[in-house]
């Protein structure tokens, strides 16, 4: 009963961030907005005792990916964001009409599942008796997943590498990546940017 | 008190709750205590006493940003170190292995990382 | 009286006091902090308010309350409002996974079994870490809400250097978990049974000091605290607070010195444990609330010795020397781990 009652409080509460997510025209308060969800959606896995994914919940969504986006959000002139927003209204039908088949999509493979535990037996009691959900977990990914977390660390490296090569173009032109043009004198604004 | 799961929920909810009463209480005390007025050069923004030209919230050097991906990364591969060091002791020597490689793919990122001078800062 | 509802009151109990205990010595460590400042600079410090001057933090408190909360005109008011809470809240759920004293065992308080711990799971180690990982936004917001140059240029430096060496305190814990075989803080206390000898800084020695320095890096302080380096950004993030908003970042810094010095205790320094067994008759919160003094003092120790370092300087150790080296440590002890079972 208390299990209900505090999953449709958390639930409640994580669609309404959502929703505020999408409907603020200032993308600092949608983002926090955002990070209010997964903080909810942590508080659901704690309900489910899958604590280990309640906490990375946290750490990677909440504090890594989250931060990541702090940081594009403000590398983005916000003022020009803005404006772009206001210039595709047309884009407004399409995303409707799309996320009414993803819904669809979601519903129609959601209705065709039987949610047991996959390998069967894995109660609570027993989790408890093999040490606890991350040991099981830790287990299950070291035995039965070691191709998908392999193939994990090169998505990562082609990540890394990507983001490194996109973001480093400008230097081996030569000179360091500047905001303004190598000819034009750096405005004291452009100065300051340059910490 | 029976299900963990729901305890769990209620000891961090309670924990939650008193660091939030705790500062909305500090901030309703002092406005309670505080003077107000309001004044247009007050509200300004610090510059020395410049006054300010344009908004604060221009865009940055992009290397926070590459930071800021790089550490994303990391994490990530961190939260796939942290279930194989709880159970290495069960899973034996073929997880240290397994590891071992993971780690050594990441370090090629991080070494292309260091000579490409993402880490030098001028 | 079931034992649910003996555990519920217990847990009120425990949820009030821990938080206002570990507040109330807040006040007294900002008292230390400046006392040791004046001692280290040949000043004498606070001295009216109280013996010695003693209270001067509870005069601090009441000053900061009384002072007017100024928001800029051309600050993202929600934000700028939000951004003191978040920098304060993550600390006290830290202190739920915390363990002061022995968890478990035969009822001990009146025929109930009293845990010396508000929240025992399997994950608390993360925890602290995620928590840490949410300290970033409160810096990070609050100069960018601020809408000046000098708040939104501290606020990204600290949040780049907080990032930064947050992963080389993420993998040189790695190395206590291994040894450990667990992430639940009640569990690496337990392991570390025994003497002083039996305790994880001594194996982890290289661990212990990077997380340490870690932590200096996420708590803001000198050397790593370049987001407030008064010299050149005034006072970084928090230039445009002002009266209790401010008070509320600078308590909050100090609330999290002392739950970092709990952490860094409990995972290689036996927590709550004696470091003699035969000196096992004086209470674990005892030997915990020790074990913290020693570290805060250690901490202001630092910040009163060392000079603050470049931004450059700052990234490179967090990257080129922090990093690797706990990869490193953390290698080192999978393969020791590993072949001695």
């Amino acid at each position: 009963m208390t299990e209900k009652i505090l999953f449709i409080v958390f639930s409640v509460l994580a669609v309404a961030g959502g929703l505020g997510t999408i409907t603020r025209k200032n993308v600092v308060h949608g983002l926090l907005l955002l990070v209010f969800t997964f903080l909810n959606v942590a508080a659901i896995f704690f309900l489910t005792q899958a604590y280990f994914l309640a906490v990375i919940q946290i750490l990677v969504y909440a504090g890594a990916i989250m931060v990541l986006f702090v940081f594009v959000i403000m590398l983005l002139n916000l003022r020009t964001f803005e404006q772009e927003e206001q210039t595709h209204r047309r884009q407004r039908w399409i995303a409707a009409a799309l996320s009414v088949l993803v819904l669809v999509e979601f519903v129609v493979v959601l209705a065709g599942v039987t949610f047991t535990s996959v390998r069967g037996g894995l109660t609570p009691e027993t989790m408890t008796d093999l040490g606890g959900g991350t040991k099981v977990f830790g287990d299950a990914l070291f035995n039965n997943m070691l191709l998908p977390f392999e193939v994990a660390s090169v998505v990562l490296l082609v990540a890394m590498v990507g983001a490194i090569v996109l973001v480093k173009r400008e230097k081996t032109a030569g000179g360091a990546t500047r905001a303004w043009e190598p000819g034009e004198r750096p405005t004291p604004e452009a100065l300051e940017e340059e910490v | 008190m029976v299900n963990p799961a729901i305890d769990l929920v209620i000891q961090l909810g309670i924990m939650f709750a008193i660091g939030a009463a705790m500062a909305m209480a500090f901030i309703s005390i002092s406005h309670l205590l505080s003077p107000r007025s309001t004044n247009p050069n007050k509200s300004e923004p610090y510059e020395c006493g410049v006054v300010p030209k344009s908004d604060a919230r221009a865009p940055f050097n992009v290397h926070y940003y590459l930071v800021a991906v790089l550490f994303v990364l990391f994490d990530l591969e961190a939260v796939f170190i942290y279930p194989w060091a709880v159970s290495l002791r069960t899973l034996g020597t073929p997880a240290l292995a397994e590891m071992f490689v993971f780690i050594a793919i990441l370090l090629v990122g991080y070494v292309y990382a260091w000579k490409k001078g993402v880490f030098e800062w001028e | 009286m079931s034992d649910p509802i003996a555990q519920l009151i217990f847990l009120i109990v425990k949820a009030i006091l821990l938080p206002v205990l570990i507040v109330l010595f807040v006040a007294f460590v900002i008292y230390f902090e400046r006392k040791f400042a004046g001692f280290f600079q040949a000043r004498v410090g606070p001295t009216y308010l109280g013996p010695w001057g003693s209270l001067q933090s509870f005069g601090d408190i009441f000053k900061l309350m009384s002072k007017e909360d100024v928001t800029p005109a051309r600050a993202d008011k929600p934000v700028f409002k939000l951004a003191p809470y978040i920098a304060f809240i993550p600390a006290f759920l830290v202190m739920a996974v915390l363990p002061f004293g022995p968890v478990g065992g035969e009822p001990n308080l009146f025929g109930y079994r009293f845990d010396y711990v508000i929240a025992n799971f399997d994950a608390g180690l993360v925890l602290f870490l995620a928590m840490c990982a949410l300290g970033v936004y409160g810096v990070v917001l609050a100069g960018w809400s601020s809408n000046s140059n000098y708040s939104l240029l501290g606020g990204l430096r600290a949040g780049a250097q907080m990032i930064s060496y947050e992963l080389a305190m993420g993998f040189s814990v790695v190395g206590v978990m291994l040894m450990a075989g667990s992430m639940s803080l009640v569990d690496i206390v337990d392991r570390q049974a025994g003497n002083f000898w039996d305790w994880y800084f001594i194996p982890q020695i290289v661990g212990a000091v990077i997380f340490f320095i870690a932590s200096i890096a996420e708590l803001n302080r000198t050397p790593f605290d370049l987001a407030e380096a008064e010299q050149e950004l005034v006072a970084g993030h928090l230039t445009e607070y002002s009266g209790m908003r401010w008070g509320m970042f600078y308590f909050a810094e100090y609330v999290n010195l002392v739950v970092v010095s709990a952490i860094v205790s409990t995972l290689y320094l036996g927590g709550w444990r004696a470091p003699l067994e035969v000196l096992d008759f004086i209470p674990g919160p005892i030997w915990l609330f020790l074990k913290i003094c020693v570290l805060i003092f250690l901490y202001m120790w630092i910040r009163w010795t060392i000079f603050r370092y470049r931004y450059n300087q700052l990234m490179s150790i967090g990257w080129k020397v922090l990093l690797p080296l706990s990869i490193a440590n953390l290698a080192v002890t999978a393969v020791v781990v590993s072949l001695v079972g």
